[in-house]
């Protein structure tokens, strides 16, 4: 057995590493196609606002940043259907509100005893047994609903209005698809941190894209890159001790960019 | 309802972002009818279609499609929208784009036989594994066309269909649309701004412009004075086909001049 696997915390990493790569990367095939980046951005920071009012008041660290972060998305949303203000504003506006209420809520605190950085970046050692069985009923719940929804959401990203007119609830749809995003959010934290968790929601998504011609293939793509870029990143922050989630990232990264050259040599 | 309407809207008023967009509307559309709905630019006519399909609350008037309120009759039509935003690098192939005609209708096991038989009917059916973004214009609108058949219709609503196609096709997509009058016993709806052409393939002709201004054969709708007020300041029609074979002129509020060489 490579020395790697020796170590408990490790395997554990590496089990909640390709959970939460399966779901981000689901998921950023609906967010790349739907231009959706920014709202994922938004979600993830505002679990940060959600993680600091739990330890605040003293409840369990996950509920709170989960309800906090999918109730901020959802208001962002019914904020924008009322029309008024663009999508990209009250993300703006509410997002970094919310971040506010983390700091606050930190500054509050004497002496808190949560460790910041690695909530920031990510930590192999960070995964827990129980973080881990989180994360296992979180990837049964988020396959499950995120199967029976699939085809409603490749056509809300190809045609919204198709949707809508064929008795889609678009509106139902997209608030869905944020509760499904704030839960990856909140079980990736550990492992990527509430600043890059928002990278893995976007960037197995964008290697698919560059590559695929068909939205299955695109599917398929993001998930086999992703699983490859968190394998890869936390196999580099044993080694370089560095903050998991910046591995992970920067070989998904890496991935895209191979993709991108290679996509644009097989069109020109 | 009238049994042989699908379609009837009376004084139905529709405002956008505070402007009369339709204005005590009334209309039937008949069964089996190919009906041209025109009218000058922001006259309302894809505010009608989308108020039929659920798409936009009405402010006030009633409206029945299928005996229904809009949006509840869904399963019964095909919407093929006017020159829709769609990403052209969006990873989809064409028997995709067909196979969303099947979306939100009852699951009958054989989806993918009804989005192979509408490409066929539309003669897409040797694309059917392309890209849908590497198709033209017109091979576009026809998959577009086959992704409303595909559900299996009885009413077609079509918002300028013919954008983007170039003349010879044009010609082939309208006998098309002919065929599914004939052949399918399906009723259409087209919005189109070419009154030459409309004029030549429909049944009933309304002219639009926020209130219907003229309604019936395409022959007697144009002979009222109407559509040029429906026009507004001038309106010059270039009518072709069988039903009124000359070039007709007219200036506003005025009736048809003759023109001097039919």
């Amino acid at each position: 057995m490579p020395e790697i696997l020796e170590h408990g915390f490790m395997i554990r990493a590496l089990a909640a590493g390709l959970i939460v790569g399966t779901l981000c990367a689901a998921l950023s095939v609906i967010i790349v196609l739907k231009r959706l980046s920014f709202a994922g951005v938004g979600v993830s920071h505002s679990a940060f606002g959600g993680l600091a009012l739990g330890a605040l008041f003293g409840v369990n660290l996950e509920a709170a940043a989960f309800i906090f972060s999918a109730a901020v998305a959802l208001v962002t949303s019914w904020m924008t259907r009322r029309g008024g203000v663009s999508e990209d504003v009250s993300v703006g506006i509410i997002f970094a509100t919310s971040m506010a209420i983390g700091v606050a809520a930190l500054g509050l605190m004497e002496g808190y005893s949560i460790d910041l950085f690695s909530y920031l970046f990510g930590s192999i050692l960070a995964v827990s047994p129980r973080d881990l069985w989180l994360a296992a009923g979180a990837l049964v719940i988020g396959l499950a609903a995120f199967g029976a929804m699939f085809t409603r959401l490749i056509a809300y990203c190809f045609d919204e209005e198709w949707a809508r007119v064929s008795g889609v609830n678009v509106d139902r749809l997209e608030d869905a698809l944020m509760i499904l995003v704030a839960m990856t959010v909140v079980i990736s934290i550990k492992l990527l941190g509430i600043v890059l968790v928002s990278a893995l929601l976007v960037i197995p998504g964008a290697t698919g894209y560059a590559l695929a011609r068909n939205y299955r293939g695109m599917m398929a793509i993001s998930m086999g890159s992703a699983l490859m870029a968190v394998t890869a990143g936390l196999v580099i922050s044993y080694y370089l001790d560095i903050a998991s989630g910046a591995a992970i990232v920067l070989s998904s990264a890496a991935l895209f960019m191979l993709a991108s050259l290679s996509g644009s040599a097989h069109r020109t | 309802m009238d049994a042989l309407n699908i379609v009837e809207t009376k004084n139905l008023v529709v405002r956008l972002g505070g402007r009369v967009a339709l204005d005590g509307v009334t209309l039937s559309i008949r069964a089996g009818a190919f009906t041209g709905i025109v009218g000058p630019n922001g006259a309302g006519k894809t505010t009608l279609l989308k108020t039929l399909l659920g798409l936009i609350t009405p402010a006030s008037g009633e409206i029945l499609v299928f005996g229904h309120k809009p949006g509840e009759a869904h399963h019964l039509i095909g919407y093929v929208p006017q020159t829709p935003r769609l990403d052209p690098k969006f990873p989809i192939s064409v028997f995709d784009v067909a196979l969303m005609g099947r979306l939100g209708k009852r699951a009958t096991g054989d989806d993918r036989a009804h989005a192979a038989r509408a490409l066929e009917q539309v003669g897409m059916a040797h694309a059917a594994a392309t890209h849908f973004g590497s198709l033209s214009g017109g091979e576009r609108q026809r998959v577009l066309i086959a992704r409303a058949l595909a559900g299996g219709p009885r009413l077609l609503l079509l918002d300028e269909p013919a954008t983007g196609v170039d003349a010879p096709g044009q010609d082939s997509f309208y006998a098309m649309l002919k065929d599914f009058i004939v052949n399918h016993s399906m009723t259409i709806v087209m919005v189109s701004h070419d009154i030459g052409v409309i004029t030549s393939l429909v049944d009933d002709l309304i002219c639009l412009n926020q209130t219907v201004f003229c309604h019936g054969p395409p022959a007697q709708a144009l002979a009222s004075a109407m559509i040029g007020q429906a026009y507004g300041t001038q309106a010059e029609l270039l009518l072709h086909g069988h039903a009124i074979p000359h070039r007709a002129v007219r200036e506003h509020g005025c009736g048809p001049h003759e023109p001097p060489h039919a």
